[in-house]
């Protein structure tokens, strides 16, 4: 489930609007096609997984090839985790600015969410892991409320015509998505503190079909309610479309609720990527205790969220144009290129067996 | 320079280590004992020396020492003094101390508990728990006979956890009443009490109970461990302990239960848990505890499943009631007024039209108003308790609604806080959720719902990382054991509940045959009759 927390709730976000402004009615399909991409990526990195059966990642690569390849790699890792957990933090701040404190300044936010997820890491994963695992329960009390909800709303006509955009248009439609559903590659680091490790490839494909279910949830029932040009025009539209909940006359207007759910899930998915960025940094400079840097990084990712990020239009555009670039390559190429190596290492060694 | 030196020529000294001094032997001289004696007790009024010689016993010289008030008179005079006084003689005066010491002990004390002290410290122990000394010239050693008899209170109903049904009886200050009681409800011969002195000055008993096979053996090494290493003056109360021995010294949240019930502790002992009892105090321990023990109360047992499982649940909704309903207030009417009603939002803004101070200021008063009360009832005399009633329901609620000092809606929520406060079963988590309300209330009128879910992950990241003696805080919920569920949020009826809970650390054990499902009698005939021809 940290796989589901990793990848939802910036996705739940975020990609309503990018999907529907290239797919209108056949987001869905996009979805199902970044999903099933998806399914690729955390095939990679189970086997990966598999084969240094839980080991600390960059020692692996340090044992298998040289301790500078590991270092180098180690180096672009950590650049890769801050200044995702950077974008994330921001995403974040950007949105509670935008819907639930008006006024508060950006700092003050910046600071108080940093301070929270120190302390989330400093408690480790284990911790995250548990509360993780409560949060998640409370989907049993809040999908049954939207649907409740909103029962009266749906019209499952707004759905159609299902097909009308190309197959390239759907695939341009799920580049971003595909580039969230690559964050199961953090598995990578989460790796030795798995009870099962040799599960990886499972864990992975467990938490992509839920986050595809729940994808799939919400952009459906925003469409059915609204219809898909309304995902085009609005910056956030899943908590536009809770905002309508009413049940009866006395409860209404609910989007507060869900965005306080959602909170706590982002303070989840900020807490793994800074624990992943702190190991990250653990294993490239190869310190015994982590404890010491985790506030050094925090504040590296605040700086970066305050001073890279000050304009939400530039976030927007590399959420739909440049991150899937840089997810490809440290989630996907940098992961494969390593599976190779192993690969050639390995059937070198087979064949240096034989001969001997 | 000078001034340095001046400043560490002043400087406090460190507090004097006042250590208990080393053992010191008795003498073989009689009355350079009772001076020694005399010279540790003082001239204590209550402490009675008596001394007396028998010229039949090779003119043996005896003395006798007994702190009045702590010995039952009776037993003395007719068990120790008569004896050795007028029933037995002896004619020979070839009798060595030694063996009248021998002769007295085994034969002329019919007394229950017999003791020997060779040092005047473990002798002054047993003085001052009952014991009367009886001291002998020319050997350097004494007995201590059982004489134990103060007054003690009686067994009465417990005054913080009662029930309407179920037993009556709650532990009182005496320890071996306590452990009787636990004995009359465990008539097992795996029940195992280990007694312990802890306190240099006060050398108060403190017993360890639990039943041999069921406790973790880890959990008991490392609870004796920590009893073992408390090095402190003072064990008045079982809370001394319990600070001394808790996981997470800085926690709001207990990691221990206490009660005073005899039924608690016997039900915790049966599903694994370690009993603590202390004399001197009629409130026991037991561990290791997770978050979902305080909000069970002996009574789920005693009703039915069904409104046990309601009442647990009202619990649990009391229990965030309590901490959040202010906080939520303070949130929703000063920062997220769209939440409420149309309706609603214009009575409220209609009530706090006239008030001169912030939500959080009002609700601040009102709570700590609420607080000052409560504390101020838990210690009146009861004649005039009505009177403080009626000062704070009429003065201090309606009188300040209509002074237009809060608004009447703050005090509804402030008495609905205070009474869900009292719905949990346990005092201790109770008074926790005092203590974190005010903290919510300060974060949502800062930070609004984002602030209290910021705090509420801070909460839970916080109770996730805690643990009872090895035993995860949140356990079975996280980690999640969906079996161990049953005797949580709900009770499954008693013949579902086949195994015990982990809290002993992953010793499974089931304390029950499965499918006891109560059944009508020709159905229980068919399954026999299915049973035979298989």
């Amino acid at each position: 489930m940290l796989v589901v927390t990793t990848i939802l709730p910036t996705a739940i976000v975020v990609l309503p609007e990018i999907i529907g402004s290239y797919a209108e009615q056949d987001s869905p399909l996009a979805i199902s096609l970044s999903t099933l991409i998806g399914f690729g990526i955390a095939a990679l990195v189970g086997t990966i997984i598999r084969y240094n059966n839980g080991a600390s990642f960059l020692d692996w690569i340090g044992a298998r090839s040289s301790p500078l390849l590991a270092t180098l790699l180690g180096l672009l890792l950590l650049q890769y985790y801050l200044d995702t957990s950077a974008t994330i933090l921001r995403e974040f701040v950007n949105f509670v600015k935008d819907t639930v404190l008006l006024n508060t300044p950006i700092t003050v936010m910046t600071t108080l969410i940093l301070v929270v997820t120190i302390y989330m890491v400093r408690q480790g994963i284990e911790c995250i892991a548990r509360v993780n695992s409560l949060v998640i329960l409370l989907f049993l009390f809040f999908i049954p409320l939207y649907l409740f909800g909103l029962a009266g709303e749906m019209n499952v006509h707004r759905l159609l015509p299902i097909f009308d955009h190309s197959l390239s248009t759907i695939t341009l439609a799920s580049l971003t998505p595909t580039s969230w559903m690559s964050e199961v590659a953090i598995l990578l680091f989460l790796a030795p503190y798995l009870k099962s490790p040799q599960k990886a490839r499972l864990i992975g494909y467990m938490g992509l079909i839920f986050v595809f279910l729940m994808m799939m949830f919400s952009m459906i029932t925003t469409m059915m309610v609204f219809g898909p040009q309304y995902l085009k025009l609005t910056t956030y539209p899943g908590f536009s479309t809770v905002g309508i909940i009413q049940i009866g006359r006395f409860v209404e207007n609910l989007d507060i609720l869900f965005i306080s759910y959602w909170v706590l899930a982002i303070y989840l998915k900020f807490s793994i990527f800074l624990f992943a960025t702190v190991e990250c940094f653990k294993q490239t400079f190869r310190v015994k205790s982590s404890r010491p840097f985790i506030g050094a990084l925090g504040l590296v990712i605040a700086m970066e969220c305050l001073f890279t990020w000050t304009d939400p239009a530039k976030l927007n555009m590399y959420n739909r144009e440049g991150r899937f670039l840089v997810f490809m390559v440290f989630n996907v190429l940098l992961p494969l290129a390593v599976l190779l190596i192993n690969g050639r290492r390995q059937a070198k060694s087979k064949r240096k067996g034989c001969e001997t | 320079m000078k001034k340095k030196q001046q400043a560490s020529s002043k400087k406090v000294p460190d507090p004097e280590e006042t250590s208990v001094p080393a053992p010191l032997q008795l003498n073989a001289s009689l009355e350079a004992n009772l001076q020694e004696i005399s010279k540790r007790i003082g001239q204590s009024s209550d402490v009675v020396f008596r001394r007396f010689t028998n010229e039949s016993l090779s003119s043996l010289s005896l003395a006798f020492i007994y702190i009045d008030g702590l010995v039952n008179s009776e037993i003395i005079n007719r068990n120790l003094l008569q004896p050795l006084m007028e029933t037995f003689t002896l004619k020979s005066d070839s009798i060595a101390t030694e063996a009248a010491f021998s002769m007295i002990k085994d034969q002329m004390l019919p007394v229950g508990g017999v003791k020997e002290g060779q040092t005047v410290e473990s002798l002054l122990g047993l003085l001052f728990e009952g014991y009367t000394l009886i001291l002998f010239d020319g050997i350097q050693k004494a007995l201590a006979a059982d004489t134990a008899g103060w007054e003690k209170r009686s067994i009465n109903e417990p005054t913080s956890q009662g029930v309407i049904r179920g037993p009556k009886e709650g532990f009182t200050e005496s320890l071996r009443t306590g452990t009787s009681m636990l004995r009359r409800r465990l008539k097992t011969s795996d029940l195992r009490i280990e007694e312990y002195k802890i306190g240099q000055r006060t050398q108060t008993g403190v017993a360890l109970v639990y039943l041999d096979g069921l406790a973790s053996e880890s959990v008991l090494t490392e609870i004796r461990r920590r009893l073992n290493s408390i090095n402190t003056d003072s064990i008045l109360e079982s809370n001394y302990i319990e600070e001394f021995i808790q996981d997470g010294g800085l926690t709001p949240f207990p990691t221990i239960q206490n009660t005073e019930r005899p039924d608690a502790i016997a039900g915790g002992i049966l599903e694994g848990q370690v009993g603590i009892i202390i004399d001197g105090t009629p409130f026991a321990l037991l561990a290791p505890s997770t978050f979902f023990n305080f909000f069970q109360s002996s009574e789920d047992y005693y009703q039915r499943y069904d409104i046990s499982s309601f009442l647990r649940l009202i619990r649990y909704s009391a229990f965030f009631v309590s901490m959040l309903l202010p906080a939520l207030y303070i949130a929703v009417t000063t920062f997220h007024q769209e939440m409420l009603p149309t309706t609603l939002l214009i009575s409220l803004a209609a009530q706090r039209e006239g008030v001169p101070l912030p939500a959080l200021a009002e609700a601040l008063l009102m709570e700590l108003t609420f607080d000052v009360l409560r504390e101020a009832g838990v210690r009146m005399p009861r004649t005039i308790g009505p009177a403080i009633s009626i000062v704070g329901a009429l003065v201090l609620g309606q009188a300040a609604v209509q002074a237009g000092l809060v608004s009447a809606a703050m005090v509804i929520v402030v008495s609905f806080t205070a009474i869900s406060n009292f719905v949990i079963p346990s005092l201790a988590i109770a008074n926790s959720i005092r203590l974190i309300r005010f903290v919510m209330m300060l974060v949502a009128a800062s930070l609004g719902l984002f602030g209290i879910m910021s705090f509420l992950i801070v909460l839970l990241i916080h109770m996730a990382g805690l643990r009872s003696f090895g035993v995860p805080y949140l356990s079975p919920l996280a980690p999640m054991t969906p079996r161990y569920l049953k005797d949580i949020f709900i009770r499954v009826p008693l013949w579902d509940m086949t195994t015990r809970p982990m809290t002993n650390l992953g010793k499974e054990t089931r304390r029950q045959a499965s499918n006891q499902k109560p059944k009508p009698a020709e159905d229980q005939q068919q399954d026999q009759q299915g049973g035979d021809s298989s």
